[in-house]
C-alpha cells in the first residue's frame, strides 16, 4: 500500500491497486463514528456506443441503459442488495451521472460486512426480463416525475442545446420508449465491458483501521474470477469541435409560476490532462466566481434591478471528454436576464483587468470551502475523479489554489469564453407571452 | 457545558476536535403566535441574513466572509412544537489549518454582532429599498412551493390537519400577510426579539472557552425571562377524517395522509414510536417502501414521517391518479398490520440498527450535533448517546403494537394530476 501523507490536514490516505486492476483508497478517521464507502465505475450515461467485452464492432444500446443497470444491480435471484446492508442497520444508494456509476454505503457498525455487501452485490450481476419489466414500472414514473421538475427541464434544456447530436443531451434515466427496448442481454453487454475491476475504484473513508480493511477486501477479491481485461473502446464524442452544432435558443413552456432562463458555454477548448486539468477546472471555477459570484459588482447590479434573485446560482462541470458552465435564475425577465449574463462573459477581460483585490479574495473563498468540504467523509470519496485528475483527492486542491494568479484565470478566459459556444434556454409559464 | 450570561441567555460550549471547521449558533426564541408574527419573522430573517448598517449589501456581506476563508453564514426558521426559533448560524475554518492563523472564531463574533445589533435601519423602520425588495423575493418564493408538488402537497396536508393557524400554516408564513406588512412592523417585531426572546449561542469546536464567553457577553443582551417554553402541541382527536382534493394537469399525482399519533417527546412510547415510524413508512425497509413502492409498482415514493413535538404522522406518496383508492387501502392494510403485530422481528432489528445507524452518523457532522445539544437543552430531557442507544434496543414487540393503534386517520389530501 502506499501512503500519501497530508501532514498539514493531519490526513493520510492509503492506496492500492489489487492484482485484478481494482484501485482501493482507504482514508482511516479515527474520531468518526461512521465509515463512508463508494465503488465507482468509469461508466456513465453518455457511453452508449462502445464495443462489447469480446467483440469487434461497435454497438449502440439504448438511452438511459446505465441508469437502468444501476438499478437492476440491487436486484438478485432471491434477494436484494439494498435489504442486505438494511438488516446491518446500513443505508446503502447508487447514482448515475454522465460519466461514472457510483455504489455507496453508510455504516456506524458492521462496517467489515458492509464492504463485502457492496464488493459482492456489484460483481455478481443477475439480470432477468421478469425483474427488468418491474423496473420499468419504477424507473418509468421516476422519469415522469423529473418531467414535472422545472429546475431539471431546464438543466437539460441547456444541454440539449449545447450538445444537440449527443448522447449526453438525453436524460440519464432515458425515456419510457428508450428502456422500453433494455434486454437482459444488453445489460449483461454494458456490465462485462464496463465492470471489469480495472475500470473502477473502491473509496472508503471513515473509522476503520487501513490495514484490515485491505486484508479483507484482499481475500475478497481473492476468492472471485474475473474475465481477462478487456481494452474499453467508445465511441468518440459527437460534438462538434467549432461549436457549430450548437443551438443558440429554445425555449419552452411549462405549468410554473415564474418564468426561469438558463445561460450555457460549452468548452470547446481543449482540457488538459493529468492535474493540469484540475487545475483548469479550479481556474473556471475561479473565473465563475470571479464574474458571477454574489460577491461581484455585475451579481449586485442585477440582483439590484430584479432581473435575478436568490435562485440564481452557477455550476461547473468538466467530465471526461467535455466541460461546460450554467447560469440559471428564476426571473420575472428571462430575456434581459440571458443577455446580462451573456455581456457579463463577452466582458470578461475587462473585468479581469483590475480585479487582483477581488482575485485575492475570491482564493480566500475557494480554500476556505475546499478545507470545511473535509469535514465530510462523502465529500472526500465523492469528490474523487479517479484517471480524470491523474487520482488527486480533495486535500491536493488547496496547494493548486494557492500557486494560482490572475494570469491563469485570465488565460482560461481567452480560451473557454467563445460566442458560438453560448447558449440560452428559458421556461415561461402556460399561456404567457414570451 | 452550560454558562449563563444573564438570565435568559445562556453560552452552551460544545469541545470538539474532530472538525476542520467551527461553528458558532445564535438562536432566539419564542412562542408561536399567529400567521402574521410567523410571516414576520421570516422576513425579519431574510432581512438581517443580508444586509446590516456594516455591510449595507448582500455582495458587502459576502465579501466579508470570503476575508474570513469563505466562512458561511446564514438565518434559519423553524418550528419546534409550540417554539418559533430564528438562528443565526456562523461556520469558519479552523484557522491552524491555514499558514498564518487570523482568529477567524474572534472575527466571527464580531460578525455576527454586528448582523444581529447593527440592522440597516433608521428611525424605526428597516431600509425601505432592502426592506421592499426582501419582501418580494420572499413573496415571490412563497409563490414558487407550488412548483414544487410534493412540498406544496404535504403544506395542504398540514393545513388541513391542524387546528390552530400557526400550526396549519408553512413555518414560512403566508404571502397575503407578507403583503399586509410595512417596514416599521417588522423594526417594531426585530426590537421584541432582540429585548424578549429567550437566547442560546452555541460555539462548536476546537474552541477557546475564555474567548467564547468574552464574546458573548459583549452582545450585551439585557436579562429576560429565564424560563423555556413548552414545546409539546397537542389537539384533540377529530372522529371523521376529512378530504381535500385538487385538480392540477400533471404526469403524477400526490397522495398524502396526515394522522394523530399521541405519543409526547420522551414520553414512555416515544422509542417505540421511532421504531414503528421505520417499519411503516420511515425507511427503505418499511412497509410503505417495500409493499407500495417495490411490490406493486404502485407509487415512485412512499413514505411517512412523524414529529414527535406536534404528535403529527404524516404519509407521502406520488402515484398515478387512478390507483387512488387502492393506495388508500394498501396504506391502511400496513397499519393495520403493524397493530396486530404481523411483522418480523428481524425487520424490527434492522430498524433499530438503522436508527442507531443514523444517530451515529449525526455525532459526524458538527451542523446536527449541536442541534441535538440544543434540544437537549430545549426539551429539558438530556439522553446520553448510550441511554438513547439503550432505549433504542429495549423497545419491545408489543410496544410498537401499542403505537401502531394509537394512529388515528385525520384527514387525506389528493393533487390529481389527471393521468
Amino acid at each position: 500500500m502506499e501512503e500519501i501523507n497530508y501532514p498539514r490536514y493531519n490526513e493520510v490516505l492509503y492506496t492500492t491497486v489489487l492484482a485484478n486492476g481494482l484501485r482501493v483508497n482507504l482514508l482511516p478517521r479515527k474520531n468518526f463514528h461512521k465509515t463512508y464507502g463508494v465503488l465507482t465505475t468509469d461508466y456513465g450515461s453518455i457511453d452508449n456506443t462502445f464495443i462489447p467485452y469480446g467483440k469487434e464492432e461497435l454497438i449502440k444500446v439504448p438511452d438511459g441503459i446505465a441508469h437502468f443497470l444501476e438499478h437492476k444491480m440491487f436486484e438478485k435471484q432471491d434477494h436484494d442488495a439494498f435489504d442486505l446492508f438494511g438488516q446491518y442497520g446500513a443505508s446503502s444508494n447508487a447514482f448515475t451521472s454522465f460519466t461514472r456509476t457510483s455504489y455507496l454505503f453508510s455504516a456506524t457498525r458492521n462496517v467489515d460486512k458492509c464492504i463485502e455487501i457492496l464488493l459482492d452485490f456489484v460483481q455478481e450481476p443477475y439480470f432477468s426480463e421478469k425483474t427488468i419489466e418491474k423496473e420499468r414500472g419504477i424507473i418509468g414514473q421516476e422519469i415522469k416525475m423529473y418531467d414535472d421538475d422545472p429546475s431539471w427541464q431546464l438543466y437539460f434544456g441547456i444541454i440539449g442545446n449545447l450538445y444537440p447530436e449527443d448522447p449526453l443531451a438525453s436524460d440519464i434515466a432515458g425515456t419510457v420508449d428508450s428502456i422500453a427496448q433494455i434486454t437482459p442481454d444488453d445489460l449483461y453487454s454494458c456490465y462485462r465491458t464496463f465492470y471489469q475491476p480495472s475500470n473502477m475504484n473502491l473509496f472508503l473513508v471513515g473509522g476503520f483501521n487501513q490495514d484490515k480493511v485491505l486484508d479483507l477486501i484482499q481475500k475478497n477479491q481473492a476468492n472471485k474470477t474475473f474475465d481477462a481485461p478487456f481494452e474499453i473502446t467508445r465511441a468518440a464524442f459527437s460534438t462538434d469541435k467549432e461549436g457549430k452544432d450548437v443551438i443558440p435558443y429554445r425555449m419552452n413552456e411549462l405549468n410554473v409560476q415564474r418564468p426561469a432562463a438558463i445561460v450555457g458555454i460549452k468548452g470547446l477548448d481543449d482540457v488538459p490532462g493529468g492535474r493540469d486539468g484540475l487545475f483548469y477546472k479550479l481556474s473556471l471555477e475561479m473565473l465563475m466566481y470571479l464574474l458571477y459570484d454574489e460577491t461581484s459588482e455585475q451579481y449586485l447590479e442585477l440582483y439590484n434591478k430584479g432581473i435575478l434573485d436568490d435562485s440564481f446560482s452557477y455550476d461547473v462541470t468538466v467530465e471526461r471528454g467535455f466541460h461546460f458552465v450554467t447560469m440559471s435564475s428564476d426571473t420575472e425577465f428571462p430575456q434581459d436576464f440571458s443577455n446580462s449574463i451573456i455581456g457579463i462573459a463577452e466582458n470578461a477581460q475587462k473585468i479581469l483587468e483590475n480585479a487582483e483585490e477581488r482575485f485575492e479574495l475570491a482564493k480566500r473563498e475557494l480554500i476556505g470551502r475546499s478545507i470545511s468540504a473535509m469535514n465530510s467523509l462523502e465529500n472526500i470519496a465523492n469528490r474523487y475523479e479517479g484517471s480524470l485528475f491523474d487520482y488527486a483527492t480533495i486535500f491536493d486542491i488547496v496547494p493548486l489554489l494557492e500557486k494560482m494568479t490572475l494570469k491563469d484565470v485570465e488565460k482560461t478566459a481567452e480560451s473557454f469564453i467563445r460566442s458560438e459556444a453560448v447558449s440560452v434556454y428559458q421556461i415561461l409559464p402556460k399561456g404567457e407571452e414570451a | 457545558m452550560q454558562i449563563s450570561i444573564t438570565d435568559g441567555v445562556d453560552l452552551i460550549l460544545i469541545p470538539t476536535q474532530q472538525f476542520k471547521t467551527n461553528r458558532i449558533v445564535v438562536s432566539f426564541m419564542t412562542e408561536l403566535a399567529d400567521v402574521r408574527s410567523l410571516s414576520i419573522r421570516t422576513l425579519l430573517s431574510n432581512l438581517l441574513e443580508t444586509s446590516s448598517s456594516d455591510f449595507p449589501t448582500q455582495s458587502k456581506t459576502a465579501m466579508e466572509l470570503s476575508k474570513m476563508y469563505g466562512a458561511g453564514f446564514g438565518t434559519t426558521v423553524n418550528r419546534h412544537g409550540n417554539i418559533h426559533m430564528i438562528n443565526f448560524v456562523f461556520n469558519c475554518i479552523d484557522d491552524k489549518f491555514l499558514e498564518n492563523p487570523v482568529g477567524l472564531v474572534d472575527a466571527g463574533f464580531t460578525f455576527l454582532k454586528k448582523m444581529i445589533l447593527n440592522p440597516l435601519a433608521e428611525d424605526g423602520e428597516f431600509d425601505q429599498e432592502t426592506f421592499l425588495r426582501q419582501k418580494q423575493n420572499l413573496i415571490a418564493y412563497v409563490n414558487s412551493i407550488r412548483d414544487n408538488k410534493q412540498s406544496y402537497a404535504s403544506l395542504k396536508l398540514q393545513e388541513g390537519y391542524f387546528n390552530e393557524a400557526a400550526q396549519k400554516s408553512p413555518v414560512f408564513g403566508s404571502a397575503e400577510e407578507l403583503e399586509k406588512l410595512t417596514s416599521k412592523d417588522v423594526y417594531d417585531a426585530y426590537l421584541e426579539m432582540i429585548k424578549n426572546d429567550r437566547i442560546q449561542i452555541l460555539v462548536s469546536g476546537d474552541i477557546d472557552e475564555n474567548l467564547a464567553a468574552e464574546r458573548s457577553k459583549d452582545f450585551n443582551f439585557a436579562e429576560r425571562k429565564p424560563e423555556y417554553f413548552d414545546l409539546n402541541y397537542a389537539q384533540p382527536l377529530k372522529k371523521t377524517v376529512s378530504e381535500n382534493v385538487e385538480k392540477q394537469k400533471l404526469n403524477q399525482s400526490k397522495l398524502d395522509l396526515g394522522y394523530r399519533l399521541d405519543v409526547p417527546y420522551r414520553s414512555n412510547l416515544h422509542y417505540a414510536a421511532l421504531i414503528f415510524n421505520g417499519l411503516f413508512g420511515g425507511s427503505p425497509l418499511s412497509k410503505l417502501f417495500v409493499n407500495v413502492r417495490e411490490k406493486e409498482s404502485l407509487a415512485y415514493y412512499a413514505s411517512s414521517s412523524f414529529d414527535p413535538y406536534r404528535q403529527f404522522l404524516m404519509v407521502q406518496t406520488g402515484i398515478q391518479s387512478a390507483n387512488k383508492e387502492h393506495v388508500i387501502q394498501l396504506i391502511a392494510d400496513q397499519l393495520k398490520a403493524l397493530a396486530i403485530g404481523d411483522f418480523e422481528d428481524v425487520l424490527v432489528e434492522s430498524v433499530k440498527s438503522s436508527l442507531i445507524n443514523n444517530f451515529e452518523s449525526r455525532l459526524d457532522n458538527q451542523m446536527t450535533a449541536v442541534n441535538r445539544a440544543q434540544n437537549d437543552i430545549l426539551t429539558g430531557k438530556y439522553v446520553s448517546n448510550e441511554d438513547w442507544i439503550r432505549n433504542v434496543l429495549s423497545v419491545s414487540k408489543a410496544e410498537i403494537m401499542e403505537v401502531a393503534s394509537k394512529v388515528k386517520l385525520q384527514n387525506i389530501y389528493f393533487l390529481d394530476g389527471g393521468n
